[in-house]
């Protein structure tokens, strides 16, 4: 079997037959953005690496828990990713005061590892580059208020009392500055073939 | 009880709902809304498309090389454990035996060999033998019985010796290590001894002066990985002498860092609950 090339959604039906080769090589795909993203919501090493293990760890035991009806296998994988480092994030913050608001997105070029490693860079480049010139692109009290929102786990009302906004303020912002990135992201426009690297795209869930 | 929410009001909520940044019972009001409204359905699938990028906008990083390794360990196979043939000596000599048994390997398993080879001669002199009975029409249950036995004990005796091998490759190759088990009770008799090598992918453990449980309990093996985690090697019962010998085969024979062994319930447990009664650190 050919594990390069094969889409994710055949990788996971693999798992269920307890193929460890089709188990590293959706790691060897994705453990670096989970990780990344787990990085990103807990500003931790030691805890964003315990995230990707649960995180692959239940993919590996019950690879079943992903419906291919609902969806790409990626989308799932990093939403079952954010809310593990999200319930992480909350059960650290009782313990501890995190920054609120850090954003360390300084611009829509590359961040973090991926400068000086083109095989870390070439990684769903398009739509990693797509997602920042969008964010990038909002007024910065929008962005802030969603990356609160997303990376930060907070809800709406938490985040007008950490930022003494007034409520109906902060979901204004919300709901105006991620009608704002979907429009950005629309007019990226048909894609052609070979620009799509995501691999497994099952059609239903559209762009991701 | 709220009044059931209406669409206009559900679909301001969406994006906030997609980032997971309501409030339970508004999150519980929209959830509502959702599974009974299509057109909606459709429109939230499009805020949580949007939201499902926020995670690709994270600076990358590497994950170490460390981690994946642990992964892997985590998911390989568990070591197949084995019982060696039962033991005659008593485990104080073992380890002495087994340096001795090493040294004269090719002639005590040649040995066996040979009896094999001589069990095999003799089952298909009685399998030649049988078909002439039966081609006579004669029903010999007695030689058939005799058949199936023979049969039986050469390929136990097949498998004992394969196993004997595997533990004295162990040995003889080297290339891991010894280490010693001890007791966790102050003036435990029980003692154990673990070999490795990492040319075979292989340990074996040897252990003495175990007491026999009762029914309802059991000893267990615990392997523990790089990280701590205990995981379970399999459960065993001593031989009448108190004395047994595990097989720990695959690549954790190896890298595993520490073992235990536990007293838990009849049938072993998912994680140690039992007193341990022997232990033993890389």
């Amino acid at each position: 079997m050919n594990y390069t090339d094969c889409p994710d959604e055949e990788l996971v039906a693999q798992l269920s037959r307890q193929d460890t080769d089709a188990f590293e090589a959706l790691y060897g795909r994705y453990g670096n953005l989970v990780y990344s993203l787990s990085l990103r919501i807990l500003g931790d090493v030691q805890a964003a690496e315990d995230v990707v293990q649960d995180v692959f760890l239940r993919v590996w035991r019950k690879p079943d828990h992903y419906d291919t009806a609902r969806g790409r296998f990626l989308t799932w994988l990093l939403s079952v990713a954010r809310n593990r480092a999200i319930d992480e994030r909350r059960s650290r913050g009782r313990r501890q005061r995190f920054e609120v608001g850090s954003a360390p997105l300084d611009g829509d070029g590359p961040q973090g590892d991926e400068a000086d490693d083109p095989a870390l860079a070439a990684l769903l480049a398009d739509e990693r580059s797509a997602i920042r010139r969008a964010l990038v692109g909002l007024p910065p009290e929008q962005r802030s208020a969603i990356e609160l929102a997303y990376y930060g786990g907070l809800t709406q009302q938490e985040i007008a009392r950490a930022l003494g906004e007034p409520l109906g303020t902060v979901k204004t912002r919300i709901r105006l500055g991620m009608q704002k990135m979907r429009g950005a992201l629309a007019d990226r426009g048909p894609r052609h073939e070979g620009e799509d690297e995501l691999r497994g795209s099952s059609g239903t869930a559209g762009r991701l | 009880m709220k009044v059931k929410m209406n669409c206009e009001e559900a679909q301001e909520l969406l994006d906030a709902y997609s980032l997971g940044a309501l409030e339970k019972s508004e999150s519980r009001r929209v959830e509502k809304h959702l599974s009974g409204c299509s057109n909606c359905r459709l429109l939230y699938q499009q805020a949580a498309e949007t939201t499902a990028l926020l995670a690709l906008a994270a600076p990358l990083r590497r994950a170490s090389p460390a981690l994946r390794l642990r992964l892997r360990q985590r998911v390989l196979p568990r070591p197949a454990l084995r019982w060696l043939p039962a033991p005659r000596l008593s485990w104080a000599s073992a380890a002495a035996m087994l340096a001795v048994v090493s040294l004269g390997a090719l002639t005590w398993g040649g040995l066996l060999q040979t009896q094999v080879n001589g069990l095999k001669t003799d089952s298909d002199r009685f399998a030649v033998l049988y078909g002439e009975l039966e081609r006579r029409g004669e029903t010999v249950d007695v030689l058939q019985k005799a058949l199936t036995d023979a049969a039986f004990r050469q390929e136990n005796l097949q498998s004992l010796i394969q196993e004997q091998d595997q533990a004295m490759r162990v040995v003889a190759l080297g290339g891991g290590g010894r280490e010693d088990l001890v007791g966790t009770v102050a003036a435990s008799p029980v003692r154990g001894s673990y070999f490795w090598s990492a040319e075979a992918n292989l340990g074996v453990l040897f252990l003495g002066n175990l007491s026999q449980l009762s029914d309802d309990r059991t000893y267990q093996l615990w392997v523990l990985r790089e990280d701590g985690t205990p995981v379970s090697g399999g459960i065993f019962t001593p031989q009448a002498d108190g004395s047994a010998r595990l097989l720990v085969q695959g690549a954790l024979g190896g890298a595993l860092t520490g073992m235990a062994i536990t007293v838990e319930p009849a049938g072993g447990s998912e994680t140690p609950t039992g007193e341990i009664v022997l232990q033993g650190l890389r």
